[in-house]
């Protein structure tokens, strides 16, 4: 009797271990669930950065599996993300839209001259304003978009081959039945 | 050590009166606005409030939060907006419901189960004796 209270508190005390362990080494407590996922691309209407007689809304992306990256020149991660990006619409031919996030458009400009442009266009959301309504809170962020318009996944942080390889190609394969 | 603490009372006056910045017609508004501003966290430093945060995030869903109290909208339907897009967590406080029932409830689960080993323990105290 002695012997399996022990033996139980034992197993109880290392259940209890196991679950603090994971939650101190697996969760992620800067990454935000966010209640879009499933629903449609909220409305917006942004003047396009190459020429902002170009609107780019959200039905723009609808049709086909798309991409929004949102970005900006200040962020350090879109810096190391932007070849990635290039590679994506280079390799893998993906359709690329983006939204310049808080930025100058000289600056964003300058950045696509320098470095290449992976967007088909690019909206210009110098307030924030959207940004607020997709719930983006760090750049960059990267939407995948379903051909119906709905946001399928939400990826927080720069792309890399690693997160493509193991999280976001197999979503946009899984969405377009490419193998 | 003087000019320490005149930099730092200034920097925290600066942060309290950020709200000041807002005005409305009405008081109502204008108290509405504050509980949310206390009651949501900037996501990006995660446990102080939109109305503590200087970062650029919080204050630019201030500025929403402002847009829309203006609108006249009811908290819950803010409130409503902002876990829509970044999820419950905004909230400070966890709401009550079916997926928090048990954060709530279980320090007195814990503290019932806590007395029942209590009991138990001074019965077979009391049947040695």
């Amino acid at each position: 009797m002695q012997k399996t209270k022990l033996l139980l508190t034992v197993i109880l005390l290392l259940a209890l271990f196991g679950l603090l362990y994971k939650a101190l080494i697996y969760s992620r407590p800067n990454e935000l669930n966010s209640a879009l996922v499933g629903s449609p691309v909220p409305h917006f209407d942004l003047p396009d950065l190459l020429d902002p007689q170009v609107h780019l809304t959200e039905q723009d992306l609808k049709g086909r599996v798309v991409l929004l990256n949102v970005w900006a020149t200040w962020c350090q991660a879109c810096q190391s993300e932007h070849a990635m990006l290039m590679e994506l619409k280079e390799i893998y031919h993906l359709p690329i839209y983006s939204i310049n996030y808080k930025d100058s458009p000289d600056a964003a400009l300058q950045w696509l001259a320098n470095q290449g442009n992976p967007y088909l266009l690019t909206g210009q959301d110098r307030q924030g304003n959207v940004g607020i309504d997709l719930g983006v809170y760090g750049t960059p962020e990267t939407f995948i978009i379903d051909a119906q318009g709905n946001i399928v996944y939400r990826h927080v942080g720069a792309i890399n081959l690693k997160n493509w390889q193991d999280t976001l190609y197999p979503i946009i394969q899984k969405l377009t039945g490419r193998v | 050590m003087l000019p320490k603490i005149v930099l730092l009372s200034l920097l925290l006056s600066t942060a309290v009166h950020a709200h000041d910045l807002y005005k409305f017609d009405q008081t109502s508004s204008q108290q509405k606005f504050d509980y949310l501003i206390k009651t949501t966290r900037c996501v990006v430093c995660q446990n102080q409030s939109l109305a503590d945060s200087n970062a650029p995030l919080a204050k630019d869903l201030r500025d929403k939060i402002y847009e829309m109290v203006s609108d006249q909208e009811s908290i819950e339907s803010i409130q409503a907006y902002l876990t829509q897009r970044y999820g419950r967590f905004i909230l400070l406080k966890p709401p009550f419901d079916k997926a928090t029932f048990f954060l709530w409830f279980f320090p007195l689960i814990a503290l019932i189960i806590a007395f029942g080993f209590l009991f138990k323990s001074f019965c077979s105290a009391k049947r040695l004796q």
